[in-house]
């Protein structure tokens, strides 16, 4: 299992400037345009590219719901991805502080918004009788 | 029920029994599974450790844990 994860994870980060140049090459040229006139190389590349995307999509898929599903892998996955590396218990007790601090800023900064989100300002007429003031 | 405020001042003799072991403070480290910051933290008084990490120093040092950690003004020789 454990090593399923680490391929996985591997895959994920690997593959990903594939996915990345996939994206890119498919936004600025469309596929309908290229491919008619397209060599039988670059139709090959395409469709390698094409199909790793599909994959990638899957795996990320897959990887994530066993991310919620499983909390040692949530947890191997997060640390990694966080750079968390405890050592012993003082320093587990200041990533809890840390942590503490964290979403207790968050937390305060969400309800702020949460709090602003219920107004909101139409800039249209103060602009125009601002025009207006001067004409 | 009545609360007890009581404001203790802990400290302890880490430094002194290990200068007496003559290790140094990776090697006390080391012994205990903790990193040399704690051990830095633990003999500066500005980290209080766990009850287990406690029980650790004390059983590797050969004292009671209350000999080890006291308050300050208490301290059993």
């Amino acid at each position: 299992m454990n090593k399923l994860i680490r391929f996985i994870q591997n895959y994920l980060i690997i593959a990903l400037p594939f996915v990345i140049a996939c994206m890119i090459w498919s936004t600025v040229s469309p596929e309908e345009q290229f491919l008619a006139e397209a060599s039988t190389l670059t139709t090959m590349i395409w469709n390698a590219l094409s199909i790793n995307l599909m994959g990638w999509f899957a795996i990320l898929v897959l990887f994530l719901t066993l991310s919620v599903i499983a909390p040692s892998i949530r947890e191997k996955t997060l640390r990694r991805l966080a750079n968390l590396k405890e050592r012993d218990e003082r320093e587990q007790y200041i990533t809890g502080q840390a942590s503490r601090a964290a979403y207790i800023s968050t937390l305060s900064l969400t309800l702020f918004f949460l709090f602003f989100s219920i107004f909101s300002l139409k800039s249209k007429r103060l602009i125009n009788r601002i025009f207006q003031s001067f004409n | 029920m009545p609360r007890i405020e009581v404001k203790l001042t802990l400290n302890n003799c880490i430094q002194e029994l290990r200068i007496t072991k003559n290790l140094t403070q990776q090697d006390l480290a080391d012994a205990v599974d903790v990193t040399r910051g704690t051990i830095i933290a633990l003999e500066k008084g500005s980290y209080n450790p766990s009850l287990e990490l406690a029980f650790r120093l004390a059983i590797f040092f050969k004292v009671g844990v209350e000999e080890l950690f006291f308050e300050e003004g208490t301290r059993r020789e």
